[in-house]
C-alpha cells in the first residue's frame, strides 16, 4: 500500500458481488482507506450504477447468481474504468476477454484486495 | 464355479507346453482363439464333469457316461463344447431346485449312427418357467450357450418337463471326427473367425469396421442397437454420417492417425443417431492389418457413456454447489464475528451474540438441508426463529416457498428483529407483542411480496446509532439481496420493520 492512511481518499469503488456478505466485507476495507462504495447484487443493478457515471474502479465476481460478468466487463471496459476480477470460479473464458484485470480468489486477504485496486488506480 | 478354470482342463492335458510358463492364468480369449491342435473331446468332458462335481457339493451329484470311447477332434471346437457343457451343468446346480435339497445331473456324451455326437446334459429339477423361449430367453449364460453352439454348426435343443429338464447338444458329423481322425473340415482358423465373429455380433458395445475411406463394412448389433441404423443401410456408407455437423472434420484426422498404424483409445465425442439425437460416446479405433502388414482398414468400438457423463456432470455441479455455499457460509461467519465485536459492547456480550447467531445460521442450514437446498416455507423459517418467544408472538401469512439463500437471508434477518426485540424492544417487558404478517398479490405472472414486523406494548426505542451485525443484516444485506430499501421506523409503540418488493427475488429467482 502507499504511505498514506487513506490511499483512496475520494475514490468510488463498486462491489459486484451476488454474496452480500462478502460484498459488504470487501466494501469496509474500501471504507476503511477513505473510498466511497456502492454494491451490486445482480447484472442489471450493476450495469444501472455504471451508467450513472463517477465510478473509479470496480471489483467484480465472475458467476453472478446464474449469470457471468461478460456484459458487466463489457461496460466497463467502454466506460475506461478499471476493474479486478474477486472470483470463487475461474472461467477461463472470461478471464481471456480481458486478460489485462487482475485476478483474486475468493476469501482473499481483503486488504490485498485493496492493494490491487489501488494498483490499478495508480 | 469359474467357466475358465473348467475349461483349462483339456488344454493342460493335450498340451502341457503350450503355455511355455508364459501366463499362469490362460485368458478365456487365448484358450478359445489359438488353434492348439487335438483333443479328445470324452476325455476332456470327463476332466471337466470332475472340477465340476466339486461344485455341486451339497447340491447334489454329477455323473459322466461316455459310451462313445474316445472322440478326437480339434481342440478349439473340444473346448467350445465343454463351455458349453459347463454352462448347462452350471445352470443345472443354479436353477434347478430352487428350494435346494440334493439333486442329480447326468452328462451323457455318444455318437449317433450317422456319426452325430450328442451330448445331453440332463437334471432332476422343476424344469425351465412356463413360457419360457428357449431361442430368447434366459441370461448371459443361455446367450453363450446359444452363441457358442451356432458358431459350431450344432444344434441346442432344450427338453422341459416337471421331472427335470435336458439339454440336449447335438454336433453334426462335419465337425465331429472319428477316432484318431485327423481334423475336420471346418479350419481352425475358420472355426476361430466364426466363433469371433459371434462374440462381435452379441456385444452391447458399437463394433464397426470401415475402410481407409471411412466406408463402412461391417455393422453389428451393437451398433444397430446405439445408432440406429441397420447393418444393410450402413454397410458401403461413409461413417461420417454418424458424424454432428459440427465434428465432421474429426474422420479426417481419425483416418490420419489410422493410415499411421496409431491406436485411438477412450476418444470421448459424440455422434448423431439416426432419429437425430445425439450419443456421447468413448471411441477405440484400431487399424486391420493385411497378411503383408498394411493398413486396410479400421475397426472402432463405441461405447454409449451418455450415464457416465451425465454422473460426472451432477458430480461437478455438486462440487460447485458446495464450494458455494462453504465459502458464502464463511463470508457469513466472518462478518457475524467481524461485526459483533465492532460495538460498544462487553467482550462478554459480543461472544453470547456470535454464539447466538451461529446458533440460529446453523438451525437454519439444518432445516436446509433437510429440504436438500430446495428452499424453506416462509411459515417454517420465521416459526423456527420466534419459537423461544411463540406465546408473544402473532404470526400471519401464506405458505411461500423461498429459494435456500432467501430462506437464509429471512431466517438471519428475522433472528436480528428477535434479538433487537428481546434486548429492547417489545419481547424485553412482561406485556409487549410482535405481530409477524406476510402476504402475495399476483398480477399479471408478477408478484408483489409484502413482509411486516410490528411490535407493541413495549418500552420506547430509539435508534441506537452504531452498527452491529444485526443494522447491517437488516439494512443492508436485505436490501442488496432483494434490491429493494426495507422500511425501518421507530413508532411510540415500538419498532416497526417493512418490505415490500417483486416476489421474484425471493421466490423462484435462483441464486445458487
Amino acid at each position: 500500500m502507499t504511505g498514506s492512511k487513506r490511499p483512496l481518499a475520494g475514490r468510488f469503488i463498486l462491489i459486484i458481488e451476488d454474496e452480500p456478505f462478502i460484498a459488504l466485507e470487501v466494501q469496509a476495507a474500501f471504507v476503511a482507506v477513505g473510498a466511497r462504495t456502492a454494491s451490486a447484487t445482480g447484472i442489471r443493478k450493476a450495469i444501472q450504477m455504471i451508467g450513472n457515471g463517477d465510478l473509479s474502479a470496480a471489483v467484480v465476481d465472475i458467476s453472478l447468481g446464474s449469470d457471468d460478468c461478460s456484459a458487466v466487463c463489457k461496460r466497463l471496459s467502454e466506460g475506461a474504468i478499471p476493474f479486478v476480477f474477486y472470483t470463487g470460479h475461474v472461467r477461463a473464458g472470461v478471464l481471456m476477454k480481458w486478460p489485462e484485470a487482475p485476478v483474486l480468489t475468493k476469501l482473499a486477504d481483503k486488504g490485498r484486495v485493496v492493494e490491487v485496486v489501488a494498483g490499478v488506480l495508480r | 464355479m469359474n467357466r475358465l478354470s473348467v475349461v483349462a482342463g483339456p488344454r493342460k492335458a493335450t498340451k502341457p507346453s503350450a503355455n511355455n510358463g508364459k501366463s499362469a492364468r490362460p485368458s478365456a480369449d487365448s484358450q478359445l482363439l489359438r488353434p492348439l491342435g487335438a483333443t479328445d473331446l470324452t476325455s476332456a468332458l470327463r476332466d471337466a464333469c470332475t472340477t465340476l462335481s466339486r461344485a455341486c457339493g451339497h447340491h447334489g451329484s454329477l455323473e459322466f457316461r461316455a459310451p462313445i470311447g474316445s472322440c478326437v477332434m480339434p481342440s478349439s471346437e473340444a473346448m467350445t463344447l465343454v463351455l458349453i457343457v459347463t454352462q448347462a451343468v452350471t445352470n443345472a446346480i443354479k436353477y434347478s431346485h430352487p428350494a435346494g435339497g440334493p439333486g442329480k445331473i447326468i452328462v451323457c456324451c455318444c455318437r449317433d449312427p450317422d456319426g452325430t455326437i450328442a451330448i445331453d446334459v440332463i437334471d432332476d429339477g422343476v424344469g425351465l418357467p412356463e413360457n419360457f423361449d428357449t431361442t430368447a430367453d434366459g441370461g448371459s449364460g443361455f446367450k453363450i450357450m446359444r452363441a457358442l453352439s451356432e458358431s459350431l454348426g450344432a444344434t441346442l435343443g432344450f427338453n422341459s418337463t416337471s421331472l427335470g429338464l435336458a439339454v440336449r447338444l447335438r454336433v453334426p458329423p462335419a465337425s465331429a471326427c472319428g477316432q484318431d481322425a485327423p481334423p475336420a473340415r471346418v479350419s481352425l482358423r475358420e472355426h476361430a473367425s466364426r466363433l469371433l465373429a459371434s462374440i462381435v455380433e452379441t456385444s452391447n458395445d458399437a463394433i464397426v469396421g470401415k475402410d481407409l475411406n471411412g466406408i463402412v463394412t461391417s455393422w453389428n448389433r451393437g451398433a444397430e442397437r446405439l445408432f440406429g441404423y441397420t447393418a444393410e443401410e450402413m454397410i458401403g456408407k461413409s461413417i461420417t454420417i454418424l458424424f454432428p455437423a459440427d465434428r465432421q472434420n474429426e474422420e479426417a484426422e481419425i483416418l490420419d492417425r489410422v493410415r499411421r498404424g496409431e491406436r485411438i483409445d477412450h476418444y470421448e465425442t459424440v455422434r448423431q443417431r439416426k432419429d437425430g439425437s445425439f450419443v456421447d460416446i468413448s471411441l477405440s479405433v484400431s487399424p486391420i492389418m493385411d497378411a503383408a502388414g498394411g493398413v486396410i482398414g479400421a475397426s472402432k468400438i463405441a461405447r454409449d457413456i451418455t450415464e457416465r457423463k451425465e454422473a460426472r456432470a451432477r458430480e461437478q455441479l455438486l462440487a460447485q454447489e458446495i464450494q458455494h455455499r462453504t465459502k458464502n457460509l464463511f463470508a457469513v461467519v466472518q462478518a457475524v464475528v467481524a461485526r459483533s465485536f465492532a460495538g460498544k459492547q462487553s467482550v462478554e456480550e459480543a461472544e453470547a451474540a456470535v454464539l447466538d447467531r451461529l446458533r440460529s445460521l446453523a438451525q437454519t442450514h439444518v432445516m436446509l438441508i433437510d429440504k436438500e437446498w430446495q428452499g424453506a416455507d416462509l411459515c417454517e423459517v420465521v416459526r423456527l426463529e420466534m419459537s423461544p418467544y411463540a406465546d408473544r408472538v402473532q404470526i400471519d401469512g401464506p405458505s411461500l416457498m423461498l429459494n435456500a439463500k432467501a430462506a437464509q437471508t429471512f431466517a438471519l434477518a428475522v433472528h436480528e428483529l428477535a434479538t433487537n426485540a428481546a434486548k429492547y424492544g417489545a419481547l424485553s417487558n412482561a406485556n409487549g407483542r410482535v405481530n409477524i404478517s406476510w402476504s402475495v398479490q399476483r398480477s399479471n405472472g408478477s408478484g408483489l411480496f409484502t413482509f411486516g414486523w410490528r411490535e407493541r406494548d413495549g418500552p420506547p426505542v430509539s435508534p441506537s446509532g452504531q452498527k452491529g451485525f444485526g443494522a447491517v443484516v437488516l439494512e443492508q444485506v436485505v436490501a442488496d439481496y432483494f434490491e429493494v430499501t426495507p422500511l425501518i421506523v421507530f413508532d411510540r409503540s415500538g419498532l416497526r420493520y417493512e418490505l415490500r418488493g417483486p416476489l421474484d427475488a425471493l421466490a423462484t429467482v435462483a441464486h445458487p
